[in-house]
């Protein structure tokens, strides 16, 4: 850097030598007088401006985008909290109020288990009346399995034509049994087919696969019921098929 | 009887406390900063733009920005550098507003009229004298010829002795970038006042 200054020694020079020019007279009367001007202005501006002119400059079309923007931020955040509130009421009612408002049906079984019921929240769940528990996973749970029924399991076995000696089960609830009415024929079918459990069987057997095939769709208008079911249970096809005539 | 309100002896103050008791409402604190750099100002500005009156609105202009918003300034920074800052925005603010407007002089003014300022020493003989504003003009000629980025620079370095830093903190510019464009307008100035040198 002093290379630089050196190289251009003498134009520095030059520059330095110019004469100082000075303010012009009278300078500083001039500068007080404006700064009382200045001041003068501010507080004049200050006292004029009222109240109502200083509302008016709210409203200033510049404003307007802001504005605009700020009024639809506002609205979407008060309709966001509505409905999430709207939601958990709902819920609530649901939880707390339900035996008292709504009429919710639940499904248990004998044991008085619960099984499933109407309510759109809580299907296949157990009671929230009996629910011991505070944990949300094991309040809701998944439905039990339930077992394939018997006539879709027949018919798929016939019609794959495979394994004849597989074990069909006809087992008809006590209480099915118990209501369904007791005509004479059925009397005698029964008193007819009680010494000779298989000749009964075998009957029944045929009975039961010429309605499938036929295509009868109720199975027990075919099958007449008996009580001691117990003992008719179990069938083996091929041991114990009559032959055809 | 002591006097309840002692004066004080502003003249000793530098210019930061100066500007501090200004802040605290004390107008004769304002009134000696005013003394101090309407000179230095007006020399600046004259040089920067080569117009003596619009010299003077511009250091008034200075002043009254310096009086009116004198409670921003900290003392983190000199004052010299700040209101020179002031100064410098309010001339290119008006380089800026001048170009874009085309003036018509009304009174139109001989150049000699403007060399007079220039006048430097009293008891020299005319001849020398002559010589010398003549010099002088050129010199100012020269300097209002360049870029306005090195003009600022070379000004405040060359004329106004200022030093690299506190023409960086003024600017805001890299210091390397402050070297090079006062280089640069040395050398400009140098070309365009060669024909004087040779002459001497």
């Amino acid at each position: 850097m002093i290379h630089e200054e050196e190289k251009y020694q003498e134009i520095i020079k030059q520059l330095k030598s110019l004469p100082r020019v000075k303010a012009k007279v009278g300078f500083e009367d001039r500068l007080m007088q404006r700064l009382r001007e200045v001041e003068s202005d501010v507080t004049h501006t200050d006292r004029q401006k009222s109240v109502l002119e200083r509302f008016r400059s709210l409203f200033k079309p510049s404003f307007v985008p802001a504005v605009a923007v700020s009024v639809v931020l506002l609205i979407s955040i008060i309709v966001y909290f509505l409905y999430f509130t709207t939601n958990k009421d709902d819920y609530k009612i649901t939880l707390s109020d339900h035996s008292e408002t709504e009429h919710t049906i639940y499904l248990r079984t004998k044991e008085d288990s619960y099984i499933a019921s109407n309510n759109k929240i809580e299907n296949n769940s157990r009671s929230p009346l009996n629910n011991s528990s505070n944990s949300e996973r094991s309040y809701f749970f998944e439905p039990p399995a339930l077992n394939v029924d018997r006539t879709s399991k027949d018919i798929s076995n016939l019609n794959q034509g495979e394994d004849e000696n597989q074990v069909v089960s006809y087992r008809d609830s006590e209480a099915d049994i118990n209501k369904t009415p007791k005509t004479e024929s059925s009397e005698k079918v029964f008193e007819k087919n009680k010494d000779n459990d298989t000749k009964k069987r075998e009957t029944n057997i045929m009975v039961y696969e010429d309605a499938i095939r036929s295509g009868l769709p109720p199975l027990a208008k075919a099958y007449n019921p008996v009580k001691d079911s117990s003992k008719q249970d179990t069938v083996n096809k091929k041991n114990k098929k009559p032959e055809k005539k | 009887m002591k006097p309840s309100h002692e004066e004080k002896d502003f003249s000793e103050f530098s210019d930061e406390k100066l500007m501090f008791e200004s802040q605290n409402g004390d107008n004769k604190a304002f009134d000696i900063i005013v003394q101090r750099y309407k000179d230095r100002l007006t020399n600046f500005i004259y040089r920067y733009i080569g117009n003596y009156d619009d010299a003077d609105d511009i250091v008034q202009d200075t002043f009254v920005r310096v009086y009116t918003s004198k409670h921003l300034y900290k003392e983190i920074a000199k004052f010299s550098t700040w209101v020179y800052t002031i100064a410098i925005n309010i001339a290119k603010t008006k380089v800026i507003r001048d170009k874009k407007v085309i003036k018509t002089p009304l009174i139109v003014g001989t150049d000699d009229e403007q060399w007079e300022l220039d006048l430097i020493d009293e008891d020299a003989s005319p001849e020398s004298k002559a010589n010398s504003m003549l010099l002088n003009k050129y010199i100012q000629d020269a300097l209002l010829s360049i870029n306005e980025l090195y003009r600022e620079l070379v000004i405040l370095r060359d004329v106004e002795n200022f030093s690299y830093e506190e023409i960086v903190e003024m600017t805001g510019l890299p210091m390397g970038t402050v070297k090079s464009r006062i280089n640069r307008g040395r050398e400009k100035l140098q070309e365009i006042l060669k024909d004087i040198y040779k002459d001497k």
